[in-house]
């Protein structure tokens, strides 16, 4: 093994299997201040004890050397959806998850070159002399979409050079979350948990973050959303569809728009199509009839295709073998199959 | 001067497509004018006591005149004819619309004058060699309180009691009539696959990977 143990990768590690310095410790066969001490960069550990943590923590032991580092969630995630109820465990696991896929996509992109149709462009809010709902139109216009729905998001998304990854992030209480890299395409991971309608919305959402804010505010949330629904349902395409707005015509409207009913129905509140008295008692009944937990009329999942295609350009123009691959990505074989071909690996390999 | 022709009114299929264009907008300004009117009472329970149900549809019918008077006279050179409260809308050579609130049969509720029935049978006085004008009604239809809209529909009478066809463009619980007037509806849910992305190797061969 060349290079030098790196200890952010000791606790990235870590907390991607969701263990406790304790937990991990019983589980290698070492001591607690040994994984301690790796983690702050105060120690060296011998061969076998490396081994053993790997054992323990199922990566190969290349993955520790890794010249990375193990970073925050970024701005998306400062006040969006995070609530007490989200315990921190889940929260670091979470994030070290976050952080592997971000290493994986930088060796994924080192080696191609992405031809894309559109891009993300950026418009700071704070110069940009208009709404967000004028930036969703500009991002709409620059990758040329048609008046009406987005029937694809994450398409979109990826023919604009954004890299979109979908997992389960082990919490309902984040939907989504996106990071912008320096000399990366932007990144946005999706929680499978969540339903689709929602997530669509979360990741037009956390578009809104990578296009409008390069720094922290107390509107970015709201400004967010702003550009999420005007991108999803422009208003002088979906007006017209909102005055009078129903419960039953909002579930009518949705597999349409592709949104959740109860967006459709804050947007007619929004756009003034119905009186805050009217929302109110909409809003309700809604809750009264347990749709805002759980919404009926589901629409499917957008599948991200990107990633699954570089993985695939790999096999295709480079003649990597799968085992090739893991060890670029420091990940045993099977795992690597798991993450980036399928749960059965059904990606399509010219071996 | 001559009465209209003996051809009868315009059919559905050529109403429409004169009509649909118009629908969004038509839409918009009925209920800018609903809720306008219904916000005026709501909360007001003496206005509620007082007024009949048929003078707060009147209120309706002169809101919604009011509120779409510029935008078809913009986006569709409309020509305004007003007699008292009676306001008529000539859109382009052979199409006049009115609005009005239907009775639950969907007949209009009107005062059965002479020229209230030259309207009703497409009847009217029209200029020698002119373009034979169809009257439309757009018209809704509200529940036994008059708390909701019902319906809201393009009406083409023949008579008093009977219409030619009947157009509707919004239907409680059942909004998709009037959205997607004109395009058919969205296919299945099923995600279209959009990728267009190109990717090119670098360096060709795994040698080259380190």
């Amino acid at each position: 093994m060349t290079g030098e143990l790196n200890p952010e990768m000791f606790r990235l590690a870590r907390d991607s299997r969701g263990l406790t310095q304790g937990e991990l410790a019983e589980s290698a066969g070492v001591a607690q201040g040994t994984i301690s001490k790796l983690e702050l960069g105060l120690k060296d550990v011998a061969a076998d004890a490396l081994d053993r943590i790997a054992n323990a923590l199922q990566y190969p032991t290349s993955f520790f050397f890794q010249d990375e580092h193990y970073r925050g969630f970024g701005i998306s995630v400062i006040f969006y959806r995070k609530r007490a109820s989200t315990l921190q465990k889940h929260v670091r696991r979470l994030q070290a998850q976050i952080n592997i896929l971000r290493i994986h996509a930088k060796i994924f992109l080192r080696d191609v070159t992405l031809e894309t149709p559109g891009d993300i462009q950026q418009f700071d809010i704070t110069e940009f002399p208009g709404t967000p709902a004028d930036i969703a139109a500009m991002v709409r216009a620059s990758w040329k979409l048609p008046a009406g729905p987005i029937r694809n998001l994450t398409g979109m998304i990826e023919n604009a050079g954004g890299l979109v990854f979908r997992f389960p992030f082990g919490t309902n209480d984040i939907d989504a979350i996106s990071q912008w890299p320096d000399d990366m395409s932007p990144l946005f991971f999706v929680n499978t948990q969540a339903p689709a309608d929602r997530a669509r919305f979360s990741l037009a959402h956390e578009l809104g973050h990578m296009v409008m804010h390069q720094t922290v505010s107390e509107t970015m949330e709201s400004e967010a959303n702003q550009f999420a629904a005007a991108l999803l349902m422009p208003e002088g395409d979906v007006r017209h569809q909102l005055h009078g707005m129903t419960i039953e015509g909002a579930f009518k409207l949705k597999p349409y728009w592709r949104v959740s009913a109860a967006s459709i129905i804050k947007r007619s509140r929004d756009l003034d199509c119905i009186k805050p008295n009217r929302y109110e008692d909409i809003y309700r009944r809604f809750t009264q009839l347990g749709y805002r937990q759980s919404e009926p009329f589901e629409i499917a999942a957008e599948e991200p295709l990107l990633i699954k295609k570089l993985v695939e350009s790999h096999f295709e123009q480079g003649s990597f073998t799968v085992d090739e691959l893991a060890r670029m990505t420091h990940l045993h074989t099977d795992e690597f199959r798991m993450r980036h071909m399928g749960h059965n690996g059904s990606l399509r390999i010219a071996l | 001067m001559s009465k209209n022709d003996s051809l009868g009114p315009m059919p559905i299929e050529q109403a429409k497509v004169l009509l649909e264009p118009m629908v969004p907008t038509l839409l918009d300004c009925f209920w800018q004018g609903w809720e306008w009117a219904s916000g005026w009472v709501d909360g007001n329970e003496l206005a509620r006591t007082i007024l009949h149900s048929s003078t707060f549809s009147g209120i309706v019918s002169d809101a919604f005149g009011h509120f779409s008077r510029q935008p078809l006279t913009d986006e569709f050179h409309a020509r305004w004819r007003e007699s008292g409260r009676f306001r008529r809308a000539t859109i382009g050579q052979s199409l006049s619309l009115r609005f009005k609130k239907l009775t639950p049969d969907l007949l209009s509720m009107n005062v059965k004058t002479e020229s209230q029935r030259a309207i009703y049978e497409q009847d009217e006085a029209v200029l020698p060699n002119a373009i034979p004008i169809t009257q439309i009604t757009l018209d809704y239809t509200l529940n036994s309180i008059a708390s909701n809209v019902t319906g809201i529909y393009f009406t083409c009478p023949v008579n008093f009691d009977q219409n030619a066809w009947i157009w509707p463009i919004y239907q409680q619980g059942n909004q998709q009539l009037s959205l997607f007037a004109g395009e058919p509806l969205p296919p299945g849910d099923v995600v279209e696959d959009v990728l267009d992305v190109t990717i090119k190797m670098k360096k060709r061969g795994k040698a080259e990977q380190g």
